[in-house]
């Protein structure tokens, strides 16, 4: 089921004369292939879960439209949507067991689609087996684990076999372990039915490791959609660039001259390697193993989407300095005795692969500046500072006041 | 540990003087009260001990007549009015505007005195020699003989006082369950709308077992308040309760203690303990229905 979102806008009334309408979502186009995962992303607040409920329809747009491939779902009631959706809290119903939890859709079913009560037992069985639950259903919620009320949540959604399945900070309800385990299983289970599925998230992390695409979004406003990786390495804005990543990227008060990037009066960077950095594949990052034809290929895909406009041409003709914000990836650094960006040292933690070295630097905006080395690198602590070049492709130039990015991925 | 123990001890001792003396020795008193025989309470001298007392109110007309309308009043109200409460109370919850308004129009019989609200049901119900009273005023305009409630056949009687006891209790059922249909988390409602579940099973299947213990407890207190029932009787139909055949189980206590010169502590004891062993029972069976249908 390809899902269309076109200039959905989601408007609250203020409560009063003095308390303005409050716009959740923002003219928000976007199209979902057929059987893909989607992750909404972004802090809390920003309209994503209010995206979700428009397209679940327990909420009503303000405007625009929703359509399931070509069929307009915008005024149709949620139950006539054949969708299916997962709460935050799993929403599951305390008085029955887990069989009866994934046979309640079912018992809902009129007309001809009614089931007789052998026909419920085995679909909600086939559901159950699915997300592995089978053992458990005589069980009442209380008696469950979070990960499994969750499994039932999803087989309660899935029962119904629904067009779309919807998602509400799904794993945000479990622990750390529990979350990397299940997001693997939505993951599965997603394949499994080919369901298109829309899941909303404020952890970056959760939602790059499982989507085919992301959403991210703030203050109601589509920031930017694509691959994960593709967003990643490919951030439009500041915020977009802040958002993802853990450790966060680092942001420094710099300046833009003549096609140089400056972070105090240092000069870290030279504007000049249109061409992909051939060596992006060579060093051990958290993305090692990306080849250079696919890095090449997106700094093409960055080129050919930003054209002119942003394009280091401009850049270079500019020839005062421009105050601006410098993003550095953490992974976007390498120890160099002669580098050009000095540092004060404060620490290293010591994670196995590699190191986080935690330094300070007079620019910084933040508290501290985390920086991924690898391992074998060896930062000499007895030191007071810690001297980096940046590498290319993991650095990026943001304008002051609107946080568009100028520069950066290869441009 | 051991000196914790103690300390703790120490801190109940003040609430347990209390409830020995106003409580504790009292209910052991009625006990033996109603056991002694004869008891002179002037002299305090019985002149035995035994079960005389019991089988002599079993006799009592009045007892028996006061122990049916209990019973009736009981069996008639605490379902009416619970079912009620729960329909104004489900009502008032799905609507907006204006809620607060019906709110405080169902609340305000609770904060009406029961002897003014006596008043307005002699108004409502009361033949005098200048006016039918209104209820009979309408009857006569459907055409129907008019009926004497207050004074009149039993069956009228009783009508008014179960309708006076429902009408009185409902303002505090309803506020009681108005919150617990509050405390029902809507992520419920949602996941069965976007299910297509359909209102009555909606209230069946979620709602209801949602406010279950709520209902139990409203059900519970109803009996054991309906039981205890006197004041409204006597509201309604004066203190001669015997007389009008509208006496209570705790109407026939206090005319054995005080009514017509009283005196008769031993039967009223004897009574008393008698209404406490309904109300356990009663309570007991309710409390094994409800842990078969509430899930909390």
């Amino acid at each position: 089921m390809k899902v269309t979102i076109e200039n959905l806008t989601k408007k609250f009334p203020g409560r009063g004369r003095k308390d303005p309408e409050t716009i959740a979502v923002n003219d928000f186009d976007f199209e979902i292939p057929s059987g893909e995962l989607v992750g909404l992303l972004g802090p809390s607040g920003c309209g994503k879960s209010t995206t979700l409920l428009m397209i679940c329809g327990l909420l009503q747009p303000t405007e625009g439209r929703i359509l399931f491939d070509e069929e307009d779902v915008t005024n149709v009631p949620p139950e006539e949507r054949g969708v299916g959706l997962v709460f935050q809290n799993y929403a599951l119903y305390p008085h029955m067991t887990v069989e009866e939890n994934i046979m309640f859709p079912l018992g809902n079913l009129r007309g001809k689609d009614k089931l007789s009560k052998e026909e419920m037992r085995s679909r909600a069985r086939q559901a159950a087996s699915l997300v592995q639950i089978d053992t458990l259903l005589d069980r009442r919620p209380k008696e469950l684990s979070g990960g499994q009320q969750q499994r039932v949540a999803i087989a309660r959604a899935l029962v119904k076999m629904p067009r779309v399945l919807l998602m509400d900070e799904p794993l945000s309800n479990l622990d750390a372990r529990l979350r990397l385990q299940t997001r693997v299983e939505i993951r599965r289970i997603q394949r499994e039915t080919g369901i298109t599925t829309i899941f909303v998230t404020h952890d970056q992390e959760e939602a790059m490791s499982i989507s085919d695409t992301i959403v991210v979004m703030e203050a109601g406003v589509v920031q930017q959609i694509g691959r994960p990786q593709d967003v990643y390495d490919d951030p439009h804005n500041l915020f977009v660039a802040k958002f993802l990543g853990t450790p966060p990227i680092n942001v420094f008060e710099g300046s833009l001259k003549d096609g140089k990037i400056l972070i105090g009066d240092s000069e870290v960077f030279e504007i000049k390697d249109l061409a992909p950095d051939p060596a992006a594949h060579l060093y051990e990052g958290p993305d090692a193993g990306r080849t250079a034809k696919q890095a090449e290929e997106s700094a093409g895909a960055a080129l050919r989407r930003d054209g002119v406009k942003k394009g280091p041409g401009r850049l270079a003709k500019d020839a005062g300095s421009i105050p601006v914000w410098v993003g550095i990836r953490p992974e976007g650094f390498f120890l160099d005795e002669e580098g050009p960006l000095v540092c004060s040292l404060k620490g290293v933690e010591v994670m196995g692969r590699d190191v986080t070295v935690v330094s300070t630097h007079p620019a910084f905006q933040g508290e501290t500046i985390r920086t991924i080395i690898d391992a074998q690198s060896g930062v000499d602590t007895t030191k007071s500072e810690v001297r980096y070049r940046v590498r290319p492709g993991k650095i990026f130039v943001f304008a002051k006041d609107s946080g568009e990015r100028l520069y950066g991925a290869g441009e | 540990m051991e000196n914790n123990n103690r300390k703790a001890w120490l801190y109940l001792l003040p609430a347990g003087i209390f409830l020995a003396v106003f409580m504790i020795y009292p209910l052991i008193d009625v006990f033996i009260y109603s056991i002694e025989e004869g008891f002179n309470f002037a002299s305090q001298t019985s002149q035995g001990t035994g079960l005389f007392n019991f089988s002599y109110i079993l006799h009592d007309p009045y007892f028996l007549q006061a122990v049916r309308n209990t019973a009736l009043c009981v069996v008639i109200t605490v379902p009416i009015s619970t079912g009620l409460s729960l329909l104004i109370a489900f009502g008032l919850s799905s609507i907006k505007p204006l809620r607060n308004l019906f709110q405080t129009i169902y609340f305000l019989p609770y904060v009406t005195n029961t002897l003014a609200v006596g008043l307005v049901f002699m108004i409502l119900f009361k033949k005098t020699a200048y006016t039918d009273g209104m209820v009979n005023l309408l009857l006569q305009a459907f055409g129907s003989p008019t009926v004497d409630f207050i004074d009149g056949p039993y069956w009228a009687k009783m009508m008014v006082l179960c309708i006076y006891v429902i009408w009185i209790v409902m303002p505090f059922k309803i506020l009681i369950l108005t919150s617990a249909l509050a405390s029902v988390d809507q992520n419920y409602y949602n996941a069965a709308k976007v299910d297509g579940t359909r209102g009555w099973r909606i209230f069946w299947r979620i709602t209801l077992p949602m406010i279950s213990p709520t209902v139990f407890y409203l059900i519970i207190t109803g009996f054991i308040g309906a039981f205890k029932e006197y004041s409204d009787a006597v509201a309604l139909f004066g203190t001669d309760l015997n007389a009008a055949k509208m006496n209570t189980i705790v109407g026939y206590i206090y005319d054995m203690l005080y009514g017509n010169g009283g005196g008769y502590p031993s039967y009223a004891s004897a009574a008393a303990i008698l209404l406490f062993f309904i109300i356990l029972t009663i309570t007991v069976i309710n409390l094994l229905v409800s842990r078969r249908h509430v899930y909390y």
